[in-house]
């Protein structure tokens, strides 16, 4: 038989172990399987049935390993859905999965979000022609999605390079994941930092190569109460720099905001307003421009205006 | 294994849709798998050639296709019915239904929730489908009145936080539709204030109140502005900042100053972005940008005399 690809070995496994009535043991599974071949060592067969099994088991394809009254490996099965029940839905519901799959136009999570809507529709019905009222689409072209997901579902360590800017090195990280957010057009990665022993924030999109799932569990699970929306948008990081600041009616937008102030903007307001260092909340009262005016520290009030003044010297702005 | 996975999920759910579609042609089921007919036709050789151990002619899979670019399947073998939802199709299927429920629009949230608790249910991973979540920093009440204004055909009442500016505005709106771009929703609707069609970050609008029934012809479409390019200068300390505006033809000069162009649409954009780099970029060209950088910079200095 002309060389068999992986794709189809594999392929063969399924149809040799999906809805066998016994477990099929390996020396069978060996003979049946093109792809085995006849001359190949025990060992490698073995080698390669575990790395197959592994493989199917990843993609979602549940290989049962059947022990007999001695406890040793009596065969392998693929048991088939003996209900359709879990992928029955009702038109109202197909047309919500059907504009879900929809939304990852061409990215990294499409392949089995389509799989998923044929296999529903495979047992209730075609779903109906997408009504055009949205264009809403989710952007994940992170490879490393995938991996992530598969590693929370089996709560197991994760380790990936990672660049926390584009002027540093990627280096090694071992992380116990919490959940992967979308915010703001970005994937972000939470979880607990082991090399750090404290809670990280990563954006996947900084990941520089594979997310390696390693085979060890987590050991500190997100504690409870923990709200991984609320770390994204950064409401509970700590801000140590702190002003006194007056806004301008209707001015200010960006500070208002990102200091959860509930009045009413239209109205002039002083207000103490924090950043995560000092270096950013420079940037943000200078971003404000002529909408705010720091009334205290001195040495923030004094770097703002000293900022200001070097931005309109270099822009030719004679000597204000 | 990272090739043949999204493959071999995706031959092992085409037999039983095929089964379900009896005499679909080659071109339709390219499309719903999301592949081309090239590769639609070489999953099905591959599905022909396996098949039941043994290999006998009565234990292969049998997929007519090659009369009339129709496909039927005569023998199925055990893929006469799907397998299981598997933990990416569950987890891909969550997020973007969670996406749906944050997106104002006319489609029906109780289904969602339905589906989507059915789902968790099913994926029997209460750590994982918590830990797959779409944070879309919209408020449930101005998501509401969206909806309704959408489904009502009624005007809106917004209190607007613009980034360009960084000023709140108060604008009726008569909302058109809801546009997702790279991750970030938008309200498009004909604006009275501007008395054009604008679009509006929906995580920026502060309240939305429900105004009176909006009568037709005030729509439009959104008039695209061409960007324009700004020559620029970064200090070498700034460099981050390459990764977060839409910097081209970085070129990093004899002195380690970064020298660029950036893409701008609006002055007032470009103006706040110098503003907030605190002095580490100097804009080069145009002339224009230059005098507006230092006209804002001179109209904030005056509160520190």
């Amino acid at each position: 038989m002309a060389r068999v690809d992986r794709t189809e070995r594999l392929l063969n496994v399924v149809f040799c172990l999906l809805g066998s009535p016994r477990p099929v043991p390996r020396s069978e599974i060996r003979r049946a399987v093109a792809g085995y071949s006849a001359d190949a060592s025990e060992v490698a067969f073995e080698r390669m049935f575990e790395r197959d099994k592994d493989a199917l088991r990843s993609m979602g394809i549940p290989v049962e390993t059947v022990l007999d009254a001695s406890g040793d490996v009596e065969g392998y099965v693929i048991r088939r859905q003996t209900t359709n029940e879990e992928l029955a839905f009702d038109a109202d519901e197909l047309a919500v999965i059907a504009l879900a799959a929809a939304t990852w136009q061409a990215a990294v999570l499409e392949a089995p979000a389509i799989t998923a809507l044929r296999k529903i529709e495979s047992i209730s019905g075609d779903a109906p022609e997408l009504r055009e009222f949205n264009d809403v689409r989710m952007t994940a072209t992170d490879a490393a999605l995938l991996p992530l997901m598969a590693a929370l579902r089996e709560q197991r360590v994760v380790t990936f390079d990672y660049r926390g800017g584009q002027d540093e090195k990627a280096a090694s990280r071992t992380l116990e994941p919490w959940g992967v957010i979308a915010h703001d057009g970005q994937w972000y990665l939470i979880g607990h930092d082991l090399d750090r022993d404290d809670r990280r924030t990563f954006r996947v999109s900084r990941i520089a190569g594979t997310v390696t799932v390693t085979a060890r569990g987590i050991e500190h699970p997100r504690p409870e109460g923990i709200d991984l929306a609320e770390i994204v948008r950064g409401v509970d990081a700590e801000r140590p720099a702190r002003a006194r600041v007056l806004i301008k009616a209707g001015q200010g937008a960006q500070l208002r905001a990102a200091n959860d102030h509930a009045g009413d903007p239209f109205q002039e307001i002083e207000m103490d307003v924090s950043a995560i260092s000092e270096d950013v909340l420079v940037s943000q009262l200078c971003s404000a421009g002529a909408g705010v005016r720091v009334l205290q520290p001195e040495q923030v009030r004094d770097r703002v205006a000293q900022a200001l003044r070097a931005i309109a010297v270099t822009h030719g702005a004679g000597s204000p | 294994m990272s090739e043949s996975g999204p493959r071999l999920s995706r031959l092992i759910a085409m037999v039983p849709w095929l089964v379900a579609h009896d005499g679909v042609t080659i071109e339709a089921a390219a499309e719903h798998f999301g592949i081309s007919v090239d590769q639609c036709e070489k999953d099905l050789w591959l599905l022909v050639v396996c098949g039941l151990p043994g290999h006998g002619p009565d234990q292969l899979v049998d997929i007519q296709f090659w009369d009339d670019g129709r496909i039927h399947v005569i023998d199925p073998q055990t893929l006469d019915r799907p397998l299981r939802l598997s933990g990416d199709e569950i987890m891909s299927l969550l997020v973007a239904l969670r996406l749906l429920l944050q997106v104002p629009g006319s489609h029906d949230r109780a289904t969602l929730h339905r589906v989507i608790a059915r789902l968790e249910s099913a994926l029997g991973a209460p750590q994982a489908s918590a830990g797959v979540l779409v944070e879309s920093g919209v408020t449930a009440a101005v998501l509401e009145s969206i909806d309704t204004a959408l489904a009502e055909h009624r005007s809106l009442h917004i209190v607007y936080a613009a980034r360009t500016d960084d000023a709140v505005t108060d604008r009726i709106v008569h909302p058109q539709a809801v546009v997702t771009t790279e991750g970030r929703m938008y309200l498009e609707g004909y604006c009275e204030r501007a008395e054009a069609v604008r679009t509006f970050r929906i995580d920026r609008i502060l309240s939305a109140e429900l105004g009176s029934p909006v009568t037709a012809g005030k729509s439009g479409s959104v008039t695209s502005v061409p960007a324009l390019i700004a020559q620029v200068r970064l200090k070498p300390s700034s460099r981050w900042a390459l990764d977060v505006y839409p910097f081209s033809d970085v070129h990093e000069a004899a002195d380690g100053h970064f020298e660029a162009n950036l893409a701008y649409q609006d002055l007032e954009w470009l103006t706040r972005v110098v503003l907030s780099l605190a002095g580490e970029m100097e804009v080069i060209s145009s002339q224009e940008a230059r005098q507006r950088v230092a006209d804002a910079a001179l109209a904030a200095l005056s509160s520190y005399p």
